[in-house]
C-alpha cells in the first residue's frame, strides 16, 4: 500500500468514526482531545480530570 | 518552532554578547557552524538545552557554572554578572522571545555566589500586534517542544546510533508516542474510561435507590479485589524475578569453574533446545485452538451427511427425485385449459384431474433446486470435513512429537544437573547446584501461581464490566441519574471512538514510518539489508538468508548512524506533514514543525554515507543546524551541502596554548584557533560570507 493510500484510508475510516458519534460526542471528543493536548508535555498532568469532567458535564447537559 | 536568532551574554567560554542567526528559508534551510574540538559546539547543543528546560545534558561538565570564566575574572569586587540565554523563534503564526538567565555575584573575598537560578521569560506577539507574556512560561514552552521530544532533535551525531539498538525505545519510546500523537490518545481513553467513568457511575448509584447503591457497593467490592489482585500479580512477577536474578547469580559463580564448562556448555544448548520447544508447542497448541474454534464443527458432521445422503438416494430410488415434469410447465397447460395433445383441460373434467395429478408428483422450483444444492454441498462439507480431521491429526502429532523432545531434553537438563552436582567436583558445585534446583522448583511453582492469579483478574474484569453495564442502565433513576447516564453513555462511546482512531493511527504510522525508513535505508546503505520498524517502533535491520528475514548482528556504528538519522528523518517527516494537514483539516492530531540541531552529524562515516546523508540531511527538517570540525566537513560534503546553506558561522577559538590556525570556507581565509591575549579560553561567532 502506498503512503497516500494509507492516509486516506485512514483517514476515511476516522472520518466515519466521528461522524458516528452524536453531534455532542463530536464536540466532547474536540474538546477532550484538547484539554490533553494542553497537558501533554507533563508526565503527570495534573488537574487534567476536573478538565475533562468540566467539558463533559458543559457539553452534555 | 524555528529559531531566527540566538544572543549568549557571558555564557560560558561565550564571554560578552554575541548573537547568531540562523538559516530560516525553506530552499536555504541549512545553517553550518565550524568550530575546533573545544571551541564549543557541544555548549551551543547545551545553550539550548539550557534555554528550553533549564537543564544541561548529562554529559555537561559542571552544569552549575555556566558563566564566562573570563568575565567573572573581571568583575570587580561585589559585582554581578548576568549570564544569558536569548532566543527568537517562530511557532506555527505566532514570533516569541524566549530569554533564560542566571546571575552570580563575587563577595568581598572574591568568591562566586549563584545570586538567581535560570530564571525564564517569554514573550510572543499576539494576533493584535500586542506583547503578551504567559504566567507560566515553562508551561507555555514546553507545550511547543515537550522535553521527551529533545533528544530527537537536538543530538550528537555522533552518539545518535544508539536509537537503533535494542534499549532505544525503553528510552525514547514516551517521546516517540508524543510525537506521533499516540500518546494523547492513550492518555485520554485512560482519563475518559478511568476516572471520568468512575464518578458517573457514583452519581448513577446515588441517584437510583437502593438498587443503585447495591450496584454500585458490589462495583466497589469488585475494584478493590482487582487492586488487590494486581498487587498479587505485581509482588509475584517480583519474586519471580528475584528468583530468576539467584539463578543467574549461581550460573555466573558455576562459569567460573573449569571444570563444568563442558557440562555448562552443553546444559546451555539444552536450555535453548526446550525453550525452542516449548515456544513451538505454544505456536502448535494455538494454531490446534484456531482450528478447532474454526472447523471442529466439521467433526461432527459425517454422521448428518451420511442420513442426508440415505434421504436423497432413497427418494431418487423411489422416482421422487429429481421431479419427472416440471411443475411450471403442468400449471401452465392447466392454466391455459389445453393440453400438448390439442385435448381440453377445462375444470372438473377428467383430462384436467388426470392433468392435476401429475402437479402434485412435481417438485416446486425451490425444492427442486434446494435438492441440487444440498447434493453439492454434502460432497464440499466431506471434502472439508475430511481435510479438518486431516490437519487436526498432524498438528496433535506434531504436538505430540515436540512434547516427546521436550520430555527428552528435560531428562537431559536433569541429568547434566546431576553431572554439574556431582561430588567429585567437591562440595561447592554441589552445594550450588542443589541450591539452583530448588531455585528452579520455585520458579515453576510460581509461574503456575502468576498464570492462576492473571486468570483471576481477568475473571475480575469481567465481572467489572458486567457491573459497570448494570449500572448504565439501572431503571428508577431521578433526573440527575438520568443525566448521569447520558453522560456515561456519551463518554462510552467517545472512548470507543478514541480507541478506534488510535488503532488506525498508530498502523497508519507505522506503515508510513516504516516504508519511508526502507526507502531512505535502500537509497544510501551500502549492503542488502532491509531496514524497518517493528509492531512496537523498534527499529529492525535484517538480511535475507536463503529465503528467511534474519535480524543483522554487529551492524557497524557507522550503519546504526546512518539507520537512526534515517529514523529521526522519517519521524520528523510524519510530524511535520500531520502539522501542515492539521491547518486545514482535522485538528484531531497535531505533529509540529522542529529544527534539526546536530553535533558532528558526519562523525564516523565513510566517504560513501557522508555523501548520501549530506544530500539527505536538509530534507529533514525545515530547519537544520549542523556543527562540524574540519575532520568531518570534508569536500564531498560542502559540495553536497552548498546550496542548501542560508547561513554560515565559525566559531574563533582563542586558547591558551601558543597555536594558529586558520579555516578556508568558499576561498576566503578565516582565523580559527588563535592564543588569547589575557590567558583566557574565549569563543566569538564569525559569520561566513555566502
Amino acid at each position: 500500500m502506498t503512503k497516500e493510500k494509507s492516509s486516506t484510508d485512514g483517514q476515511a475510516k476516522i472520518h466515519a468514526i466521528l461522524t458516528n458519534l452524536s453531534e455532542d460526542e463530536q464536540k466532547l471528543l474536540t474538546a477532550v482531545i484538547t484539554a490533553e493536548g494542553n497537558k501533554l508535555y507533563m508526565k503527570n498532568p495534573r488537574y487534567i480530570n476536573d478538565d475533562l469532567w468540566k467539558a463533559l458535564t458543559e457539553i452534555i447537559r | 518552532m524555528i529559531f531566527e536568532e540566538l544572543t549568549l551574554t557571558d555564557f560560558r567560554q561565550f564571554a560578552g554578547t554575541q548573537s547568531v542567526k540562523f538559516a530560516t528559508d525553506p530552499q536555504k534551510n541549512i545553517t553550518v557552524i565550524h568550530g575546533f574540538n573545544g571551541s564549543g559546539k557541544t555548549t551551543i547543543l547545551n545553550v539550548f538545552t539550557w534555554l528550553l528546560y533549564g537543564e544541561c545534558s548529562p554529559d555537561f561538565e559542571e552544569p552549575d557554572r555556566l558563566e564566562s570564566e573570563s568575565s567573572f575574572a573581571g568583575l570587580a569586587l561585589g559585582g554581578k554578572l548576568v549570564t544569558e540565554i536569548k532566543a527568537v523563534f517562530r511557532d506555527g503564526d505566532r514570533k516569541f522571545t524566549a530569554v533564560r538567565s542566571m546571575a552570580v555575584e563575587k563577595d568581598n573575598n572574591g568568591s562566586r555566589r549563584v545570586t538567581e537560578h535560570g530564571k525564564l521569560r517569554l514573550i510572543f506577539i499576539d494576533e493584535l500586534g500586542e506583547a503578551q507574556e504567559p504566567s507560566n512560561p515553562q508551561d507555555t514552552l514546553e507545550q511547543m517542544l515537550p522535553k521527551r521530544l529533545f533528544p530527537f532533535f537536538f543530538f550528537n551525531g555522533e552518539r545518535i546510533d544508539r536509537l537503533a539498538g535494542a534499549s532505544a525505545f525503553e528510552e525514547l519510546g514516551d517521546g516517540i508516542r508524543t510525537l506521533l500523537d499516540i500518546e494523547l490518545f492513550d492518555r485520554a481513553v485512560s482519563h475518559m474510561g478511568g476516572e471520568i467513568s468512575r464518578r458517573l457511575q457514583q452519581d448513577i448509584a446515588k441517584h437510583t435507590g437502593q438498587e443503585g447503591l447495591e450496584a454500585q457497593a458490589n462495583l466497589d467490592a469488585l475494584n478493590v479485589q482487582r487492586e488487590q489482585l494486581e498487587q498479587k500479580v505485581k509482588q509475584l512477577d517480583r519474586n519471580r524475578a528475584a528468583l530468576v536474578d539467584e539463578r543467574d547469580t549461581i550460573d555466573a559463580k558455576l562459569a567460573t569453574m573449569p571444570e563444568l564448562a563442558r557440562w555448562l556448555a552443553e546444559r546451555k544448548a539444552a536450555d535453548e533446545r526446550a525453550a525452542e520447544f516449548r515456544r513451538e508447542m505454544k505456536q502448535r497448541k494455538g494454531e490446534l485452538a484456531r482450528e478447532f474454534s474454526r472447523n471442529a464443527y466439521l467433526l461432527l458432521v459425517p454422521d448428518v451427511l451420511q442420513t442426508a445422503k440415505a434421504v436423497l438416494e432413497g427418494s431418487r430410488k423411489k422416482g421422487e427425485i429429481p421431479g419427472p415434469i416440471k411443475r411450471q410447465f403442468v400449471e401452465d397447460l392447466l392454466a391455459s385449459h389445453q393440453c400438448i395433445c390439442n385435448r381440453s383441460l377445462l375444470p372438473d373434467t377428467d383430462e384436467h384431474r388426470a392433468v392435476d395429478e401429475w402437479r402434485k408428483k412435481t417438485l416446486s422450483d425451490a425444492l427442486e433446486s434446494a435438492v441440487m444444492v444440498t447434493k453439492a454441498r454434502i460432497e464440499s462439507f466431506s471434502q472439508r470435513s475430511e481435510n479438518c480431521i486431516a490437519t487436526l491429526k498432524e498438528l496433535q502429532r506434531i504436538r505430540d512429537e515436540l512434547a516427546t523432545q521436550l520430555k527428552r531434553t528435560e531428562e537431559e537438563l536433569s541429568e547434566l544437573s546431576s553431572k554439574i552436582g556431582d561430588r567429585e567436583h567437591g562440595e561447592e558445585p554441589e552445594k550450588l547446584e542443589r541450591r539452583r534446583r530448588e531455585v528452579n522448583d520455585q520458579i515453576s511453582t510460581m509461574e503456575m501461581d502468576i498464570k492462576l492469579a492473571r486468570r483471576e483478574l481477568s475473571e475480575i474484569e469481567e465481572k467489572i464490566q458486567a457491573k459497570e453495564r448494570e449500572i448504565k442502565t439501572l431503571k428508577d433513576a431521578d433526573e440527575e441519574g438520568k443525566l448521569a447516564q447520558r453522560r456515561l453513555d456519551a463518554v462510552s462511546n467517545i472512548v470507543e471512538a478514541l480507541r478506534k482512531i488510535r488503532e488506525i493511527r498508530y498502523e497508519e504510522l507505522r506503515e508510513d514510518l516504516s516504508q519511508q525508513l526502507g526507502e531512505v535505508w535502500s537509497g544510501i546503505a551500502i549492503k542488502d539489508y532491509q531496514a524497518r520498524l517493528d509492531n512496537d517502533f523498534r527499529l529492525r535491520l535484517t538480511k535475507d538468508i536463503g529465503g528467511q528475514e534474519e535480524p543483522v548482528r554487529g551492524a557497524s556504528t557507522g550503519e546504526k548512524q546512518v539507520l537512526s538519522l534515517a529514523f529521526v528523518g522519517a519521524l520528523s517527516a510524519k510530524a511535520r506533514s500531520t502539522f501542515e494537514r492539521a491547518k486545514h483539516g482535522t485538528k484531531l492530531f497535531r505533529g509540529g514543525l522542529y529544527p534539526l540541531v546536530i553535533d558532528s552529524a558526519f562523525g564516523s562515516l565513510e566517504v560513501e554515507y557522508r555523501r548520501d546523508v549530506a544530500k539527505w540531511i536538509p530534507t529533514l527538517s525545515p530547519q537544520v543546524i549542523l556543527m562540524v570540525s574540519q575532520s568531518q566537513y570534508r569536500q564531498e560534503v560542502e559540495q553536497e551541502l552548498i546550496p542548501k546553506i542560508g547561513k554560515e558561522w565559525i566559531l574563533k577559538c582563542e586558547t591558551r596554548k601558543n597555536a594558529t590556525r586558520d579555516i578556508s570556507i568558499l576561498g576566503r581565509s578565516y582565523p580559527y584557533v588563535l592564543q588569547a591575549a589575557d590567558g583566557f579560553e574565549r569563543t566569538t561567532f564569525v559569520e561566513v560570507e555566502q
